[in-house]
Formats: C-alpha cells, sequence, structure tokens
C-alpha cells in the first residue's frame, strides 16, 4: 500500500502517472488517445468489443495493449486489457464466460473486474481506467505495472 | 571452432544429409506418430502423420499436465513429462501404452535423453535443479543445480556428449511466485530454503560424468532451445528478444542476436515474444515463434548470419515447434486455439490445421519415427 501511495504521489509529480480511485491501490499511465467505443455497440451482454489502447513506455516508445470492453450481468459495462498478468500472452473472454490465456491457463473473473481464478497469473487483470461520456464508453489510462513489464 | 570452420562443418553435415542411404529408414518400415502434450488436462494425443488423424487419446492421470517429451534412438521408447505429477512416465510407442511411470520431484516440464536411451535430463521446475535419471538402474544418479527455474533441456549432437540446460525467469520475483504459487518456500536441490538467483546462462552438462561442466551467457533468461545435428550451434529464445541467439557451442558463446523483421505497425507497436524454436531435421532452416503476433518465422541456417526466409501467419498462438521426421512438415502448437498449424516447410505454406478434442491446450509436440515391428 506504501509503495502504491508513493508511486502514485512521484507519477502525479511527473506529470504522466495518476492515482486510481479510492478504492484501488494501482497507478495509471495516460492513454495517447481515449478508446471511445459507441454503447450502442456494447448494448449485449457478453458481447465483447476489442480494442487497442496507445500509450507510450517509460522511454516514451511507442506501445499499444488489447483490451475488450463488455456488457456484464449486475456489473455494467467493463473493460479489461487482455494481456494475461502472466507472460503477457493474449486473453479471450472464454466459453465459461472468464478471462482465459491459452499460454498457460490462468483464468479471471470479469465480474469481479478481472480478478485472479486460477492458473500460474501472480495477479488480476491490468486495470483500464474507463468511464461513460455521452453515449460512449471512454478509455483513458492504464495501469502503471503493465507499462513497467513492457518497457 | 572458429566462424570458418563452423561452417566447413554445417556444409559437411548438409552433403552427409544429402547422400543416399544417410537417415535412410526404408530398410525398417515405420510410422511417424506426432504426440501432442495436452498441457490443460492429463492427455497426450497420438496423430498419425501421414493421414493427420487423430489416433488415440493417452491418459496419464487427473491433474498431471504433459509438458515434455523425450525420445531415444531408434523410437521404440517415449518419455513423457507429467508436469504436476513431478514424475516421468515411459510409453511403448508401438502400443502406445505407459510401461512405467516414475515420480521424481515437484514439478517436471521439458526432458531430453541420450540417443541411447539410458540417461534422461529433467528439468525439475521447483526442486530448481535438473535432475538425471538413469533408465537402467530406474533412479535419479545426479541433480545439478542452476540459477534461475529449470524449464528446458537439449542434446547436441549425435553423440549426446553434451546436455544444454536452459532454466527461465529473469527476475526474483518471478521465481519466488513459482514457489508460492505451490504453497511452500523457495528450495535447493535438497529441499532447503534458499535464496533464488535470475537465469541469465545457458548450463552445460557433460553426459560422462553427469556434471556441469561450461556455462555459456544469455544476458536474460533463456526459453526454449534448440541444437543442430552435428551439435555445433545451439539456437535460444531469451527473455525481452523477439527473435533468437545463435551460438557457438564449441566457443560456448553468442554469435548472433537476431530479431525478427517487423513488417507492419501493430508488429512494431505492440508486445511479444519468443517461446518455441527448432532446427528442420535436413538442418537447412531454423524456425521460431513470435507468440502474440501469430507468426513462425523461418531461417536459413545453412549460412552465417542466418537469412531470413519467411514469416509465416499460423492463425493462431504460436507456442512449439516440430517437424516430421521426413522434414516435409511443421507443426506449431496455436496452444489457445487447441490446433496444430501444418506448414510445408519447403513452401512455408499453411497446408492444415488439425483441430484436437474440445477444451484441448497443446503444448509440447515432438514426431517419432516408430518403427511397424520388432
Amino acid at each position: 500500500v506504501v509503495m502504491g501511495i508513493v508511486a502514485g504521489a512521484a507519477g502525479v509529480v511527473a506529470g504522466r502517472f495518476v492515482m486510481a480511485s479510492s478504492d484501488e491501490e494501482a497507478c495509471f499511465v495516460d492513454l495517447d488517445n481515449p478508446v471511445e467505443i459507441p454503447l450502442e455497440s456494447l448494448r449485449q451482454e457478453w458481447q465483447p468489443v476489442s480494442f487497442l489502447a496507445r500509450f507510450a513506455k517509460r522511454g516514451g516508445e511507442p506501445t499499444t495493449a488489447p483490451g475488450i470492453a463488455v456488457r456484464l450481468p449486475g456489473a455494467g459495462i467493463q473493460a479489461f486489457c487482455t494481456y494475461c498478468p502472466h507472460e503477457l500472452c493474449v486473453m479471450n473472454l472464454s466459453q465459461k464466460r472468464q478471462l482465459f490465456c491459452g499460454c498457460h491457463l490462468s483464468a479471471f473473473d470479469p465480474l469481479a473486474r478481472g480478478a485472479w481464478i486460477s492458473g500460474p497469473a501472480p495477479r488480476g487483470t491490468f486495470r483500464l481506467r474507463f468511464s461513460i461520456v455521452s453515449s460512449n464508453l471512454v478509455i483513458t489510462a492504464i495501469e502503471s505495472e503493465l507499462v513497467e513489464r513492457l518497457s | 571452432m572458429n566462424r570458418t570452420s563452423a561452417l566447413a562443418w554445417i556444409s559437411f553435415s548438409l552433403l552427409a544429409v544429402s547422400l543416399p542411404g544417410y537417415g535412410d529408414t526404408a530398410a525398417t518400415p515405420t510410422t511417424q506418430k506426432l504426440y501432442v502434450a495436452g498441457t490443460s488436462s492429463d492427455e497426450v494425443y497420438v496423430i498419425d502423420v501421414a493421414t493427420q488423424k487423430l489416433l488415440k487419446t493417452l491418459h496419464l492421470g487427473k491433474g498431471s499436465f504433459p509438458h515434455g517429451f523425450a525420445a531415444p534412438d531408434g523410437g521404440r521408447i517415449l518419455w513423457i513429462a507429467a508436469e504436476d505429477h513431478g514424475s516421468i512416465v515411459k510409453l511403448d510407442t508401438q502400443k502406445d501404452e505407459v510401461l512405467a511411470t516414475y515420480k521424481l520431484g515437484r514439478e517436471v516440464h521439458e526432458l531430453e535423453i541420450t540417443a541411447d536411451g539410458r540417461l534422461l535430463y529433467a528439468p525439475m521446475f521447483n526442486d530448481h535443479c535438473y535432475f538425471v535419471f538413469d533408465t537402467e538402474k530406474a533412479q535419479v544418479i545426479a541433480k545439478l543445480p542452476v540459477n534461475g527455474t529449470p524449464h528446458n533441456v537439449v542434446r547436441a549432437g549425435g553423440d549426446s556428449r553434451y546436455m544444454y540446460l536452459s532454466p527461465m525467469h529473469s527476475t526474483v520475483e518471478t521465481m519466488k511466485r513459482s514457489s508460492e504459487r505451490k504453497g511452500h518456500a523457495y528450495l535447493d536441490c535438497d529441499g532447503k530454503p534458499k535464496d533464488p538467483v535470475p537465469g541469465d546462462r545457458i548450463y552445460v552438462a557433460d553426459t560422462t560424468t553427469n556434471t556441469i561442466v561450461g556455462e555459456i551467457i544469455t544476458g536474460t533468461a533463456p526459453r526454449p532451445i534448440a541444437a543442430s545435428h552435428d551439435g555445433s550451434r545451439l539456437y535460444a529464445d531469451i527473455d525481452n528478444l523477439l527473435g533468437f541467439l545463435v551460438i557457438d557451442t564449441r566457443e560456448r558463446k553468442v554469435l548472433e542476436r537476431v530479431k525478427f523483421p517487423l513488417e507492419t505497425e501493430a508488429q512494431k507497436t505492440s508486445y511479444s515474444r519468443s517461446h518455441g524454436i527448432w532446427v528442420t531435421p535436413d538442418q537447412k532452416q531454423v524456425w521460431a515463434t513470435s507468440v502474440n503476433h501469430d507468426l513462425v518465422y523461418a531461417y536459413d541456417r545453412t549460412v552465417e548470419p542466418v537469412r531470413f526466409l519467411a514469416a509465416i501467419p499460423v492463425g493462431g498462438a504460436p507456442y512449439w515447434i516440430t517437424f516430421s521426421t521426413d522434414n516435409k512438415y511443421g507443426y506449431i502448437s496455436n496452444g489457445p486455439q487447441g490446433e496444430l498449424a501444418v506448414i510445408d516447410t519447403s513452401t512455408h505454406k499453411v497446408l492444415s490445421h488439425i483441430k484436437l478434442p474440445d477444451g484441448a491446450h497443446p503444448k509440447t509436440t515432438l514426431v517419432v519415427d516408430v518403427p511397424n515391428e520388432g
């Protein structure tokens, strides 16, 4: 917790990182441009819409991360980074309605904000910051731990 | 050996394989069987190379998670690593029946065996050393501690003199996590707690003494590795390199650091990694995978530096590679897709996909030339 706060504070000073909302202890990095997904395309539950988040690595080099947005029963619209936290393989939403990595079989619960269920991954899915703006889902930032991994 | 003499050696080897009679198995009719580890289950799939049909599904016991294969010369025996059982399984390849199972330790991943079938090298993932299993005595006769986390091993050269041990994990954090996941401390070969040291090298083990006799520094942790038949070259996936290393085994040093050519903007800006590398049986090509880009790269290894030949879209996330023993086909495990891509080694075109049973996640593969009789 302390490290997260320190990292967050350092990020705010650097002007690039922003702290997550109070119920999270993650630290985020702004995307180059927000990803906008029309809500119209997210009407069906469990029907994911794929997107690519663009941002800069620690050294400034451009990079991307894949993600999905999906409407969930009882949980509204959520957005997930689909890089598996284990080895950064790309995950899919499985028939069992889990975020599932085919490389080493880690599984995550979309209904619990990407919480770890099973497998070798050391944590839940990398977080995205998003909100509903007008008629769009707008994704604005990605968790800094992923940025560090990619750097 | 300097580079000129190494190239001469490669040229000689290529000449040798082109000579009539070399590797000729016509005298002993064989069936090529493709063995596929179904890592999400207890299953090993046996596929007939000629028809690409599933011949049999082997079950190694609930929660076994088959991972690696090793086959000595002769084609009669296949050893299988049952990862989560920490055991090795001896298989009769003619009947595809289990002959024996030996519990070695906590987790065993890839395997390699001397050509004569006597010594099996087993990377013991959470025991943090390589075990040497004497198949005649049916017991572990040596334990070789290494930095990193034991995962891969290959033999190089027909005499099986050397085994190359390729332990993964470039950071202490990842090493600790694998132990924590299993609910125990980070342990040494004897089960005593020790401090993890990240992997950054390949170890050379001498099979005449079963001791480590050399090291090849790779910088970051090595991942899957492959060897040329003559034993002069290793090809190594390593962490943080989308490509592979070319290693001179006699000098025990890196000759080349090959980066895959990235064509599209998506390839240039998205993360991928290499996991899976193998040399074609005719020794002319080395293939390696780019997991997140759904590509397999083929290189000409008859020249050095190695020459890029093709980037092959395989329709899924490629993980492991093997070839039919007649050199015609490459088989790529597309784990997340539950299938194998079949590729023509001369045209580099995907010929077909072998769909595995529902829920299968293919991992390591190996083709064995199984004698039809005897």
